[in-house]
């Protein structure tokens, strides 16, 4: 059979470049296609202090240049901004990915590696206000809020890493969390407490957003009285977990109830040359140097069905 | 510095982008946000595309408040379409399959 491409990786975060160093690193003529651009989520981190290796801490943006950078080196080809729209395993076992512009391109494997997005928060004024106030990126939108009471909401690792960098701008953060303690890291924790800027609002949920062309408020219900009050935020930062981009690919392949991809130790899926990892799959933890690891994993499973199918 | 993409000002926001007699696609962005340097190569080549029919120009928002605070900007990146001195089109964030994305946004001010 003969196809464009051994390898085509769909998603050009961290799992999807690592895999790419990898297979190219194989001598795997490798595609790399990413529907929006390289790096993925770690683009909005500004900065990464807890990927081994890096002591000095390196922006999102910095790591995925010099990332995009290692895998175009051992060869892989790199396509930005152009999506894959359907995955089919044809008869004969080879894959056709169909992509955003309409082209089609075909491999002997598929290493999927789409990652996730933020999960909206489903409160009136969210749609209304997103760019407006709205936002899941504090390194894109901090600057914005200046001197002026802002809001959290979630409380895991992106709530309180994201809430900390707005430390250094906003004059209050209302960090509002459903649960009585933050899950993130002790040390993100730690320093994001520390501020006298940070007031935690335990035990609530927000419940609306008010504005007309900017959030001018938010109402906020505890769960534990059923009592609601309202803040007089500029802005509302939002971390409240994540959905997998799984849409793809769901029919062909077993997730959990969240719709993230079930894979085993090889990260093999039960389709036989379709594998996948990173933050789109069912792991015990998502931190960078896990989901780069994923990719790396990945790719050597790659490597040797391919080299199965030779003999 | 990019070739296709002029870098615009508060100072001369009336001339370049309300006066201009093609349409004007804005990159508002700013050094500390990696999106919106992820995407400049994207709306570099859309600019090499629309070369002569549409205009693109990018604003940086920490070194200009008043065109951001007029026109409301929270968030970056954004993309602003100007015609005939009138906002016509805006997007918030990166948009999946940006280059054909904002070539859409130029285009629909071309027909």
């Amino acid at each position: 059979m003969n196809t464009d491409y051994d390898v085509i990786i769909v998603g050009g975060g961290p799992t999807g470049l690592a895999a790419a160093v990898y297979t190219g690193r194989a001598l795997l003529k490798t595609l790399v296609i990413e529907k929006q651009f390289f790096g993925g989520q770690i683009v909005n981190s500004f900065a990464i202090d807890n990927y081994p290796g890096f002591a000095d801490g390196i922006t999102g943006y910095d790591f995925t240049q010099a990332f995009v950078k290692h895998a175009k080196r051992f060869g892989a080809e790199v396509r930005e901004g152009n999506g894959a729209e359907k995955i089919t395993k044809e008869a004969d076992g080879h894959f056709t990915v169909a992509l955003a512009d309409g082209s089609a391109v075909t491999a002997k494997a598929v290493i999927l590696a789409m990652g996730r997005h933020p999960r909206r928060l489903e409160v009136p004024g969210y749609d209304k206000l997103f760019g407006k106030g709205v936002s899941v990126c504090a390194t894109c939108d901090g600057a914005f809020f200046k001197d002026v009471p802002i809001a959290v909401v979630g409380g895991g690792n992106s709530a309180v890493e994201e809430g900390s960098f707005m430390i250094r701008y906003a004059s209050e953060i209302k960090s509002i969390h459903r649960r009585d303690h933050f899950t993130a890291q002790k040390i993100l924790i730690e320093e994001y407490l520390h501020s006298p800027k940070v007031r935690p609002v335990w035990n609530s949920t927000v419940e609306a957003i008010h504005g007309e062309k900017e959030v001018e408020g938010i109402r906020i219900r505890s769960l534990q009285t059923d009592k609601t009050e309202e803040f007089p935020v500029k802005a509302v930062f939002i971390f409240i977990g994540w959905i997998p981009n799984s849409a793809l690919v769901k029919d062909m392949v077993d997730t959990d109830a969240d719709g993230r991809l079930i894979v085993n130790e090889l990260m093999e899926t039960k389709v036989p040359g379709l594998f996948a990892g990173g933050d789109l799959c069912v792991r015990p933890i998502y931190q960078l140097a896990n989901v780069v690891a994923d990719g790396v994993q990945a790719a050597i499973s790659a490597e040797k069905y391919l080299e199965g199918k030779k003999h | 510095m990019s070739e296709f993409v002029a870098e615009v000002t508060d100072g001369n926001w009336e001339t370049e982008v309300l006066g201009s007699n093609t349409p004007v696609l804005v990159d508002f962005w700013a050094a500390w946000c990696g999106p919106c340097r992820m995407i400049a190569p994207t709306v570099e080549a859309v600019a090499e595309k629309f070369q002569g029919k549409a205009k693109v120009v990018k604003l940086n928002v920490d070194e200009n408040m008043e065109v951001p605070s007029t026109y409301g900007i929270k968030g970056i990146p954004t993309l602003m379409v100007f015609k005939n001195g009138q906002l016509v089109d805006s997007h918030v964030g990166v948009p999946p399959n940006a280059q054909a994305a904002i070539s859409q946004m130029i285009e629909k001010q071309l027909a």
